[in-house]
């Protein structure tokens, strides 16, 4: 036999270089037999094969060296979660529904039948029966199940008391429940250095994506730039979203080192920290003669 | 099944196994976003058919299957023509020395592998299935596996070896982009 057959027969009937005899499908016992003689007396073929078993074990390694992005298992979670209260939602609404259909089927065809009940019975069969679904679909609005809503103190104090190091977290472009991420229009970042990118960090159990930039120091100010992020959450995620509707048109509160405000905007609730106090957060805002 | 059972096995599949579907996603289809949206789409697919999933013991075979298949059906086909004449080619190389690769060049030389022999080879490489998983995953005989493994082995080889020049950059994806001007938050004029 070969160099080339028997490295190809090895090969064919055992891909880990094991030299043992194949299954029943693979090259016959005794040509593989006949193989592995053949590579324990040539020194070539055992060269060959111990130099595919080094790239294979190198190559192997590299292949499973592959780093896993940060919060993915929670973005997985929070998208089985999400799935699971839609199909709980849908099955729920779909057996109130039809538990109605057909308990007003049934009377309608009670009613309809040999008797020939008049038009003016048809039309209170036709109203109780849209009265009974008008009912159940508000039993189901009260009663359907919610995705968990986020307090938005918590991940304001989250924030502030837990350093967020942007460069060790993922961007995140839409979260999980599709929400596209974006800075808001409200606050005037002309002055600041902001990277494009939101980067997502998951803070007291929610999504959330942050937007960290420094704000240049004043003209003839000897001060350094001063560090600030801003937060975005989807608003139907928040428990109870802020009424002001631009940037600083809510209180400014004191939180750790930061100076912070809340707002909502478009289908966000952003949150701006700034450490400073509150002019320098004014700094920020959009003068409205600018417009 | 209750309800509860289904959250609570789901939960548990993707504790056990999401990195490993990303992992396999990304040699795949050598991309992190399309990786992480593979890994979901999968998990989500679990979550609808969970019930087809008789025996919990295979669901790791299951999801990669999954994490194949909609890769596949994004890149609509598996190109098996090229993967059928390549079933007859590749024999052993020989070369004098150990080829020198660092990870971009080999999930370049992946790339471009055709699936159905990429495919195989990630699984067989990640260590986690037997022969006969792999070859029930991809659908095909255990015999076919079991060559196409062979050869894709000399192939990747082969092109690690032969591909020694300059080192290419590694790949930069985009920064997300916010929606287009016309989104009602979208992205202000100042942002570079
Ligand atoms: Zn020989």
């Amino acid at each position: 036999m070969d160099c080339l057959t028997a490295r190809q027969i090895l090969q064919l009937a055992c891909p880990a270089l094991e030299l043992e005899c194949p299954a029943a499908s693979e090259p016959a016992a005794a040509d593989c037999a006949r193989a592995a003689e053949h590579v324990q007396a040539c020194g070539a073929c055992q060269s060959a094969i111990a130099q595919q078993d080094r790239f294979d074990r190198r190559a192997g390694q590299m292949c499973r060296d592959v780093a896993v992005p940060l919060g993915l298992k929670h973005r997985l979670y929070a998208a089985l979660e999400s799935a699971e209260w839609q199909a709980t939602t849908v099955q729920r609404a779909l057996t109130g529904a039809t538990g109605v259909l057909v308990a007003s089927g049934n009377r309608a065809a009670q009613t309809t039948a040999p008797s020939a009940a008049s038009g003016k019975t048809r039309r209170r069969i036709a109203m109780a029966a849209a009265a009974c679904l008008l009912l159940a679909w508000g039993t189901w609005q009260l009663l359907a199940p919610r995705p968990p809503r986020l307090e938005l103190a918590a991940i304001e104090q989250a924030a502030a008391l837990e350093p967020i190091d942007s460069a060790l977290l993922p961007n995140l472009a839409r979260f999980a429940n599709g929400t596209a991420v974006c800075l808001p229009n409200s606050v005037n970042l002309s002055r600041c250095t902001i990277a494009a990118a939101a980067k997502e960090c998951w803070l007291a159990g929610g999504q959330v994506a942050v937007y960290q930039f420094t704000l240049k120091k004043r003209a003839g100010s000897r001060s350094k730039p001063l560090p600030g992020q801003i937060l975005a959450i989807p608003r139907v995620a928040v428990a109870s979203p802020p009424v002001a509707q631009v940037f600083l048109q809510g209180r400014v509160e004191y939180i750790g080192h930061f100076a912070a405000t809340a707002w909502s905007e478009g289908e966000l609730v952003f949150v701006c920290f700034l450490s400073g106090g509150e002019d320098e957060l004014q700094r920020l805002a959009v003068r409205r003669d600018a417009s | 099944m209750q309800p509860s059972d289904t959250v609570r096995l789901l939960e548990d599949l993707v504790e056990r196994h999401y990195a490993l579907l990303y992992r396999y996603a990304y040699r795949l289809s050598g991309s992190t976003a399309d990786a992480e949206d593979l890994t979901q789409h999968a998990f989500l697919t679990a979550h609808a058919k969970i019930a087809q999933l008789r025996d919990p013991s295979s669901a790791k075979s299951w999801l990669c299957a999954i994490v194949r298949n909609a890769y596949l059906k994004d890149r609509r086909g598996p190109g098996r023509v090229v993967a059928a004449l390549l079933d007859n080619l590749a024999a052993p190389l020989e070369s004098p020395t150990d080829p020198d690769f660092d990870e971009n060049q080999l999930q370049a030389a992946l790339n471009e592998l055709p699936e159905e022999f990429r495919s195989p080879l990630i699984l067989f490489y990640f260590e986690e299935f037997s022969y006969k998983e792999i070859a029930e995953q991809m659908n095909v005989p255990l015999g076919t596996i079991m060559s196409r493994l062979s050869r894709a082995r000399a192939l990747l080889r082969r092109k690690l070896t032969t591909n020694q020049g300059p080192r290419e950059l590694p790949v930069v994806e985009p920064a997300p982009a916010c929606p287009p001007s016309s989104d009602p938050i979208a992205r202000p004029q100042w942002i570079a």
